[in-house]
């Protein structure tokens, strides 16, 4: 990577930090896996930007690379043992939330953390208000699938939300 | 907590992330070399370090061949090592270019998935093989190994390493029995049901 290359990507990802924290907190669990999922992420997309051309939007191809980060971060059986750092990378806000709003987090991440790796995605990329097209673009299915699929999640999360309320 | 009750909270967390200190660029540069440096997966290092294995013991095989004699018995452990050494070339290389995750933007998280499944598939499927075989493997490649290092050939005097080798089979096929459950249970039938899940995601049978 050129120097030029090297300022481009320390700036994108500066940029698009809170995409990759929103990944990391919907895939993982604890501070310590958070913040290994995301050096992971910052790595694959190090490596790909090189090759990045600009035919799809930065933040499209960046969600493909966290996400296929992440997918691939948690069906890896044994894992390489994290390199601990003095400071986090990622600055992690303590309570970006109030009290009662962070109860409600709470229970946002439990329904969601029950949800299979490929839902989750499409789910993060709903609440990321990203349009059907996009989220094929991202996932690799059809438009149409993705709002029939994304349906099926919701009326899935209706039903968990009820039992984890009751 | 409906839907939209979820969006409204993930936009207010959205904003509360917008207070987020910029990444500390000279941590990330020293993050992304380290990382670097140890960056190719167990997976790669495994199949990398099996193919480079493979070469060698072919190579020294064939320097040794003349030391092989004419033992009909000793010809078919030689045939089965070599078997086994090729199979192990072969696959290696087929991991590494055709099913190892790669550049993770070229992909859609479906092919991507996919792929990782695959990939986990092909190698449950492989050590069950491996662990199938194995004691016709240990047999074989033990008979070679003592022919060319001792010129000994074991089947002459077969009553005394076969005691030897019926023991390491057995502990072998304990642990293999093991394994297999483990492997087979748990890995081939969840992968199994997560590739069926893809491929009814993309036919849009959800």
């Amino acid at each position: 990577m050129t120097q030029e290359q090297e300022t481009a990507f320390v700036q994108m990802i500066q940029q698009h930090q809170k995409l990759i924290y929103k990944v990391c907190s919907i895939y993982a669990s604890g501070t310590g896996e958070k913040e290994d999922l995301a050096q992971e992420i910052i790595l694959q997309s190090w490596k790909a930007y090189p090759r990045f051309k600009g035919e799809s939007g930065i933040s499209t191809w960046l969600y493909r690379i966290s996400l296929n980060t992440a997918i691939n971060y948690i069906r890896k059986q044994k894992r390489s043992p994290q390199i601990i750092y003095p400071e986090e990378l990622l600055y992690h806000p303590g309570e970006p939330l109030s009290d009662a709003n962070n109860e409600e987090y709470k229970l946002l991440q439990q329904m969601i953390a029950g949800l299979p790796p490929l839902d989750k995605a499409l789910i993060l990329l709903y609440l990321e208000d990203k349009t059907y097209k996009e989220m094929a673009e991202i996932i690799g299915i059809s438009a149409s699938n993705a709002g029939t699929r994304l349906n099926r999640i919701k009326e899935k999360l209706k039903q968990q939300a009820k039992q984890l309320t009751r | 907590m409906d839907i939209e009750q979820m969006k409204q909270l993930w936009n207010k967390l959205d904003t509360g992330l917008d207070k987020q200190q910029a990444i500390n660029t000279e941590l990330l540069k020293q993050m992304v070399k380290d990382r670097n440096t140890r960056s190719l997966s167990s997976i790669s290092w495994m199949e990398y370090l099996g193919i480079t294995v493979a070469v060698v013991v072919m190579m020294v095989f064939v320097v040794m061949l003349p030391k092989l004699g004419n033992t009909p018995l000793l010809i078919i452990s030689y045939i089965i090592s070599m078997m086994i050494m090729v199979i192990t070339l072969v696959t290696g290389i087929y991991k590494l270019r055709h099913i190892t995750p790669d550049d993770y933007s070229k992909r859609t998280v479906v092919e991507m998935s996919e792929r990782i499944e695959k990939l986990r598939l092909f190698i449950a499927k492989e050590k069950i093989a491996a662990l199938v075989s194995g004691p016709v493997m240990i047999a074989a490649f033990t008979a070679v190994v003592y022919k060319f290092v001792h010129d000994v050939n074991i089947f002459t005097n077969i009553t005394v390493y076969l005691p030897r080798i019926i023991a390491g089979t057995i502990a072998y096929v304990i642990l293999a029995a093991l394994l297999y459950k483990q492997v087979y249970f748990r890995n081939i039938n969840e992968i199994k049901s997560n590739l069926d899940e893809l491929s009814q995601l993309k036919k849009g049978i959800v």
